[in-house]
């Protein structure tokens, strides 16, 4: 069997030259101005598209190009929380690393108390009392003078 | 949407470089300039809207032209002498090129189209039979047949000169 690739490319490549050696007997022509006019058909400029074309393809492939895979990429959820979990205590660390620690001086704290008992009528009074003996040592009781300081608090 | 940046860049590159070819492919077809240039364009979103074919990349874009250019010609339906397929401003001699677009004129579409994709696109006519879903042998016969009959043609337009 013939292979018509071989057969027919032979006789496409010698349309050119046909001009110097015509086959003989060749009853489809093939002459000169055949060889004249296949050659300059094959090479002649085939007409190019329009500039606007051109714009219309790029504009084309410009709105088909996606975007880079990365962000469209879709990521697990344990990734995420992962991901969410690393900054966090990326973040705590370095926080913690360049943190300066003021260092405040904490005023002393002294509190005083002063406890003042009641004058032994304005306790008969208030209690409506006839007999002052119960009171009597509370008549007159010495006032006494509590000072708490911050040592003192933490001890207690 | 199964296209890949890999598959766009891809269909890019061969665009870039054979988008010639396609536009000679497609303006045989339709005859129109204006709607060979849409049937590369509707080809190409065509494309880039499917996957990747399974096949070779280049003999499925032009089978795509092909069908959106016979699409868009079915459509319009004109009665206008079609375009010329060569370029007419850059020092080509006009008898040259209007003896090259009659003699191609001449042929029937099938022809036409293998000689087109034969001479313009350099396709092998195995590639030609695989786009045109014929046999080789078929393929081959009709670019014979084509250059045949420009030859005869051409022939007889000399005799009578």
């Amino acid at each position: 069997m013939t292979d018509p690739e071989r057969h027919v490319d032979t006789s496409n490549k010698s349309l050119p030259n046909q001009s110097s050696s015509p086959s003989k007997g060749d009853n489809t022509g093939g002459g000169d101005t055949n060889a004249d006019l296949l050659a300059a058909l094959v090479d002649m400029k085939p007409a190019a598209p329009s500039e606007e074309f051109e714009r219309r393809m790029a504009a084309l492939f410009d709105e088909v190009q996606p975007s880079p895979a990365i962000w469209r990429r879709q990521i697990a959820a344990w990734q995420a929380v992962a991901a969410c979990f690393l900054c966090g205590l990326g973040g705590f660390g370095a926080s913690r690393y360049f943190q300066e620690t003021v260092l405040v001086p904490q005023p002393e704290t002294r509190t005083e108390y002063y406890i003042i008992p009641p004058a032994s009528p304005i306790v008969r009074s208030a209690f409506d009392l006839t007999d002052p003996a119960p009171f009597r040592e509370a008549a007159s009781p010495p006032i006494q003078v509590v000072i708490q300081t911050a040592d003192w608090d933490q001890q207690s | 949407m199964g296209r890949s940046g890999q598959f766009v860049e891809e269909v890019r590159r061969l665009y870039e470089t054979q988008k010639q070819a396609l536009f000679s492919y497609a303006l045989s077809i339709t005859g129109e300039r204006r709607a060979a240039e849409d049937a590369i364009h509707v080809a190409f979103c065509n494309v880039l809207q499917r996957s990747k074919p399974s096949g070779e990349l280049r003999p499925y874009l032009f089978k795509c032209v092909r069908n959106a250019a016979i699409d868009i010609r079915r459509l319009e339906q004109r009665d206008d002498p079609p375009a010329s397929l060569f370029n007419g401003k850059h020092g080509v001699d006009p008898v040259t090129r209007l003896q090259a677009d009659e003699a191609l004129s001449i042929l029937t579409p099938d022809e036409r189209e293998c000689v087109v994709l034969k001479l313009y696109s350099g396709f092998t006519f195995n590639e030609i039979a695989a786009i045109r879903h014929v046999s080789i042998n078929t393929a081959a016969s009709w670019y014979r047949r084509g250059i045949e009959r420009m030859r005869a043609m051409h022939k007889e337009e000399i005799t009578n000169d």
